[in-house]
């Protein structure tokens, strides 16, 4: 499920290995047992040299069958490389996808800068799922994408979250927006605010921007709360806090939520206080298959697709490029 | 001249000629030498550059400047650029500390040097069973080397250079650091080695015993240059240079035959020959456990022998040997008086001090009686078996 | 154990198997030159093999992919041919390489450095060539600090991530290791998966480490460099 390799084609990979081993094994038994110092145990040197770089040939040749394989499909390929944070939602797109064409989907997973980096310097994918709009803006400026294919496909939002045991109790399944008045948080008996570093992680960048979009008496929410706030290294690491005691609340995305089956979610934070969550989709230039690439990020946007998204607590991005950028404070409806 | 000559069958021997220049620590080396003896001592208190010429001489010390040539062969000359790499200059060295490859065990470290032996066309396999026949290593052959004692290693070390076909052999007091009572017992190895073998030497030593037991010719070095050359016990007994030696335990060494042994002493003829040689003379000696018709060799200290211009009597002392003096000479505070007591012997040298010199009224060619004391008398194995 | 998580762990030891083989001789060599020899820009030398050591992996990473990119001084534009090292196996082997190739060639500069050079100097007045004392006798002399150094090369390549997702990618099938797919799952929150792997990464690298605790142990018992 998780890569394109057959059942069938791990034998080849453990054929490889095995006899690699083996020589790799005698080799340096004989060379351990080497300078034996009597007249008849002499292995001349370069005969030793000239067997280890056979060794290596071999060891290389033996790595390059098994990956040239995967190559070697009748099938097109298509290269996505996706955000590390898409992992599973993209995959399970991607089998629909791969039901009613016939394509072979590689993935490449990584953080969006890496990813935007290795594309420049390698030119070797068809597709870009980016967690970040600035990475496609750059890959934009040096001119690598397919003109007027990116688009906007997955949105996420911000939730307020505590451990399922804890005692704070706000949320409305019923009205999830418009019910609750964050300022509330300003008075909540709560030890630790767990957010992503706002100085370096997007997810904490746009916790900060909603908590000071809340207006108070004498300055915002943020003001307020920001002698209790615990920074962490990724929102993934703010959850770990907010799971392990039940008086720690913290900031994270909706699809942390989901994932995690020991949180409770307080409060879903209109999406016009913080910048617009979205990840953005591209297609590259200069590569094969580009009919099949439209198609692709066609299904991106499609039905099918929307629901996919939303098992994992993700929606379709469906606003508008305007839209996204609009920005409001709180206001009491 | 007699020494303690051993016999050598050798045809002429290449000689050996070293003149460099080499830039120490506290001083320069700076040696000029030519030998083409059989064994060649080479003499000197710690930190005389002893270990600096033997290395120069196997091509370890790159700064050294001058010629070096063996025979025919030219190892170093830095006017026309030459340097002969150490792996080829066919020199077997065995240091101080015996350097034995952990990684082999000892017939291993022994053969370590075979590839050149049979390169230069040596008759390897008989020269190993010659070796470990007469270092007495054959039961040591499969032993970790790590497992073995002082004396057997730096045996294996010296068999090892022998077995490497060498044609210079270079022993930096191998035996240092054992104890004197080892050293005295591997003394006879070196002695049978040197016989066996008819590879040149140069054997790097502080002790005036060995030096004399085994050495054709001596050097002594002092902050690197050679201030005297020549017969060993000649050498020794020089005015400069009798200090030192005697510093380092200077003992007269003798060639002797042992007849028996009675309770605490034994009894000894002197001289290399067999029964029926003119030199009868006997001396009494402290016990030892060797057999009778052995041939030894008896030390006797410089300091521990007494002069009379009589024949005394009535003293304890069992040696009274009459012998005529050949050499009076003044050292530092203390006088040596150069005796002999037959032509096929090699002359004993006595210390006196400067009054008896004087009271006593030696003078060259005159007679003397030499008394020694059974106890003042060391017998040492030889290393050549009864003939 | 599923499919995938068993390929990943067979490609995470082959490229590991690859890259410490390549890497095995010239590090050595590398150590053996740095324990023995002084020459001009020595420490410029032991300071450029030393980099990847104190650098991220990250860092390391960017300047690999900087210099073999379309665009770079290794790249198809500039040298006319492609080596074709990004996004693959290829990739993964360089990136590991370059990260395991200064901590085998230290460890192995400190074994050489802990063998007495006068037994080399020994084996030269025997009648061995440099290049002979070198295989026969540094070598064996040195073995088991050698083999040491091979394992902690091994290991590291085991575990290297930052250097080759950001040089070879996380691409599942191609070069995803086990340390990427542990990023990945933790990315995702699948916690299984990714406490799974985490175990069989620290049972490698704690087998790894005992293995040279013992090795150098063994070496003190048997008294090595007299």
């Amino acid at each position: 499920m998780y890569n394109n390799r057959k059942a069938g084609e791990f034998p080849k990979l453990l054929e490889g290995i095995k006899p690699g081993a083996a020589i790799l094994y005698s080799a340096k038994m004989r060379k351990k047992s080497l300078g034996a110092g009597c007249v008849r145990e002499r292995l001349p040197v370069t005969l030793l040299l000239v067997l280890y770089i056979i060794l290596c040939i071999m060891a290389v040749q033996v790595s390059g069958c098994s990956d040239s394989d995967s190559t070697r499909k009748e099938r097109p390929s298509l290269v996505v490389f996706v955000a590390a944070s898409l992992r599973d939602v993209v995959q399970e797109v991607g089998l629909s996808f791969a039901l009613t064409h016939d394509v072979d989907l590689v993935y490449n997973f990584a953080g969006s800068n890496t990813l935007a980096q290795q594309i420049k310097a390698s030119r070797a994918a068809d597709v870009f799922l980016s967690a970040n709009v600035d990475w496609v803006d750059f890959l934009e400026k040096v001119n690598l994408l397919v003109p007027g294919s990116r688009r906007n496909f997955l949105s996420n939002r911000l939730v307020v979250v505590s451990r399922k045991d804890a005692h704070f109790q706000f949320y409305n399944p019923l009205d999830p927006h418009d019910s609750f008045d964050p300022r509330a948080l300003a008075t909540l008996n709560f030890s630790f605010l767990a957010l992503a570093d706002p100085e370096a992680v997007p997810a904490g960048r746009y916790a900060k921007a909603f908590l000071e979009s809340v207006e108070l008496d004498g300055g915002s929410l943020w003001r307020a709360l920001k002698d209790k706030v615990a920074p962490t290294a990724d929102v993934r690491a703010a959850l770990g806090l907010v799971e392990s005691d039940p008086m720690i609340i913290g900031v994270v995305y909706r699809t942390d939520v989901t994932t995690s089956d020991k949180t409770k979610l307080l409060y879903e934070v209109p999406s016009t206080l913080h910048p617009a969550i979205t990840y953005c989709a591209t297609a590259l230039k200069d590569r094969p298959n580009s009919g099949l690439v439209e198609e692709y990020l066609d299904f991106l946007s499609s039905p099918d697709a929307a629901a996919v998204y939303k098992n994992y607590g993700f929606l379709q991005e469906t606003r508008t490029f305007e839209e996204c950028m609009l920005r409001k404070t709180w206001v009491k409806p | 001249m007699t020494g303690t000559q051993l016999p050598t069958l050798a045809p002429t021997l290449d000689a050996l000629r070293v003149n460099i220049r080499l830039s120490l620590d506290r001083f320069d080396l700076d040696v000029d030498l030519t030998t083409a003896k059989q064994v060649t001592g080479i003499f000197g208190i710690s930190g005389a550059g002893k270990t600096s010429l033997l290395e120069a001489i196997c091509g370890l010390r790159r700064q050294a400047q001058g010629r070096i040539s063996l025979g025919q062969d030219v190892w170093l000359d830095t006017d026309s650029r030459t340097f002969i790499k150490p792996s080829q200059r066919h020199i077997g060295y065995v240091p101080q500390d015996g350097l034995l490859f952990p990684h082999k065990d000892v017939r291993q470290n022994l053969l370590a040097g075979s590839k050149r032996a049979l390169q230069n066309g040596h008759a390897l396999h008989q020269t190993f069973d010659i070796v470990t026949f007469i270092l007495e290593l054959q039961p040591l052959l499969n032993r970790d080397v790590t497992t073995l004692s002082g004396g057997e290693r730096q045996r294996v070390a010296l068999g090892r250079a022998i077995c490497s076909g060498p044609r210079l052999l270079l022993l930096d007091e191998p035996f240092a650091s054992l104890d004197l009572a080892l050293r005295r017992k591997l003394l006879p190895f070196l002695r049978r080695l040197r016989t066996e073998f008819h590879i040149p030497m140069l054997f790097v030593s502080h002790d005036p015993i060995e030096v004399q037991a085994l050495c054709d010719d001596l050097i002594v070095l002092k902050d690197g240059a050679i201030i005297a050359q020549g017969d060993p016990r000649e050498v020794l007994t020089e005015t400069q240079i009798f200090p030192l030696a005697e510093q380092a335990g200077f003992e007269n060494i003798l060639p002797c035959r042992l007849l028996d042994g009675n309770g605490s002493t034994s009894r000894v003829r002197l001289g290399e020959g067999e029964g029926d040689q003119s030199c009868t003379v006997e001396l009494v000696t402290l016990r030892s456990e060797a057999q009778p018709g052995d041939a030894m060799l008896a030390g006797i200290p410089a300091n521990d022998i007494m002069l009379a211009t009589k024949r005394p009597e009535g003293l304890s002392a069992r040696n009274v040997l009459p012998a005529r003096i050949t050499e009076l000479r003044s050292v530092g505070s203390v006088d040596l008086v150069t005796a002999e007591i037959s032509p096929d012997l090699p002359p004993l040298t006595v210390e006196v001090t400067e009054k008896s010199f004087v009271e006593l009224g030696l003078q060259v060619g005159g007679e003397v009686f030499l008394v020694i004391k059974a106890t003042s008398c060391r017998l040492y194995e030889s290393g050549l078996s009864a003939m | 154990m599923s499919p995938e998580i068993w390929s990943v762990i067979l490609l995470t030891l082959q490229v590991a198997l690859v890259s410490t083989l390549l890497v095995m001789l010239p590090a050595t060599v590398l150590g053996y030159v740095l324990a023995r020899y002084e020459f001009w820009g020595k420490s410029v030398v032991s300071a450029i093999v030393g980099l990847p050591l104190v650098l991220p992996p990250t860092a390391v990473g960017f300047l690999l992919l900087r210099l073999f990119a379309v665009d770079g001084p290794l790249g198809r534009e500039n040298l006319g041919f492609d080596f074709n090292i990004l996004l693959n196996w290829k990739g993964a082997v360089i990136a590991t390489a370059t990260m395991s190739l200064p901590l085998v060639a230290r460890t192995a500069k400190a074994t050489f450095e802990g063998i007495n050079p006068r037994l080399e100097m020994m084996a030269q007045t025997l009648g061995h060539s440099r290049l002979t004392t070198f295989f026969q006798y540094s070598l064996p002399m040195a073995r088991r600090g050698l083999l040491a150094a091979v394992i902690l090369g091994f290991t590291r390549a085991m575990g290297e991530f930052g250097a080759t997702v950001t040089i070879a990618g996380n691409i599942p099938g191609r070069t995803q290791t086990v340390a990427g797919a542990i990023f990945s799952a933790q990315q995702v929150g699948d916690i299984g998966k990714a406490d799974f792997l985490m175990v069989i990464a620290i049972t490698v690298g704690f087998l790894a480490i005992m293995s040279t605790e013992l090795l150098s142990r063994g070496r003190r018992l048997h008294g090595m460099a007299r």
